[in-house]
């Protein structure tokens, strides 16, 4: 009886063991160090914080320099990025301090887990932030510089160039038209869009900003079929 | 009956005419064969040619903002690409 209650007790622990070990998540970052989990040590925990909070500083602060380097970014989306970035860089460096000054393990954990789902500087900050630079470069620089070349270019086969004008050449004149006429469509209100999203709207639906990528995604390849055309045009004009 | 003196008066008569007619032509059009240029166009300029195509500056107006939209858009593609990297990024505990 004893010997079977102690096999049954081995075995159960083992499996209990088995589970835990394939349910740990996957270690951020891309490392395949584990994440710490439950009977990790304070120390390891604090280790294991370290290196998450300093890599996401250091993408944090490589997403600000691009910012503040970007020319075509609205003042106030800049405002609202660099508020979003700044405000997560001082939250790693609080948690950081925190985790470090934790005195248990359970603490630390709990913490360590505050890394990720309060932030979400990888899943969230940095995303919303390209993408919204995006979608302004594009609203501020391509569609207008676009829609210039296209009128330029309409009057050029009105007038002065009206013996060059062929079917063709009018055909890629209207859809250069079509294409930026659905960039704008598909960049409209994507900026704000993306910068609303917060890392509980991620935690919620990690697709979440997945609309606003395939938005941008559209208007790159609507602007770049734009582009194409009016050099068709200019080169037969030429 | 016209003398030898009243035929050369008759011929010197005609050359001053045609003289003098010609120079108030002149006088009058500015340059022979063309007429006077209106009032501030200077009498050396001259008549528009016929369209022949966009100028110069035009097509390079067009060109530049041609390239600064391409410009634009394919930093927009880089902006995506990064934002593609951090999501790809184990953003979990």
């Amino acid at each position: 009886m004893n010997r079977i209650v102690s096999t049954t007790l081995i075995g159960t622990t083992a499996v209990v063991a088995l589970l835990a070990g394939s349910c740990a998540p996957a270690f951020a970052d891309g490392t395949s160090t584990p994440a710490p989990a439950a009977g990790k040590s304070l120390s390891a925990i604090q280790a294991e914080a370290k290196i998450k909070t300093t890599a996401r500083i250091g993408a944090l602060n490589t997403a600000i320099a691009k910012v503040n380097a970007a020319q075509d970014i609205t003042s106030a989306d800049r405002t609202t990025i660099l508020g979003t970035l700044n405000g997560d860089l001082a939250g790693m460096n609080t948690v950081e301090a925190k985790i470090a000054g934790d005195t248990t393990a359970l603490t630390a954990a709990a913490d360590y887990k505050t890394i990720f789902t309060t932030y979400r500087v990888y899943a969230v900050a940095i995303p919303q932030s390209r993408l919204a630079a995006a979608a302004d470069r594009m609203t501020s620089t391509s569609i207008p510089r676009l829609t210039d070349a296209q009128s330029k270019l309409a009057a050029a086969l009105a007038g002065p160039d009206a013996s060059k004008s062929t079917p063709e050449l009018q055909a890629d004149l209207a859809d250069m038209s079509a294409q930026i006429a659905s960039a704008t469509s598909a960049l409209n209100g994507t900026a704000a869009q993306a910068l609303a999203v917060t890392p509980s709207a991620f935690n919620s639906n990690h697709a979440v900003l997945q609309p606003v990528r395939s938005a941008i995604k559209a208007a790159i390849a609507d602007l770049k079929k734009a582009a194409a055309d009016g050099k068709t045009v200019l080169a037969a004009i030429k | 009956m016209i003398g030898r003196g009243g035929a050369r008066i008759a011929i010197v008569a005609v050359a001053v005419a045609i003289v003098g007619a010609s120079l108030t032509g002149c006088a009058h059009n500015g340059l022979g064969g063309r007429p006077a240029p209106a009032a501030g166009v200077n009498a050396t300029t001259a008549a528009p040619a016929p369209a022949t195509g966009s100028d110069d500056s035009s097509l390079q107006s067009v060109q530049n903002d041609l390239d600064s939209a391409d410009s634009a858009t394919t930093n927009a593609g880089g902006d995506v690409a990064d934002a593609d990297s951090s999501a790809a990024t184990n953003d979990s505990p």
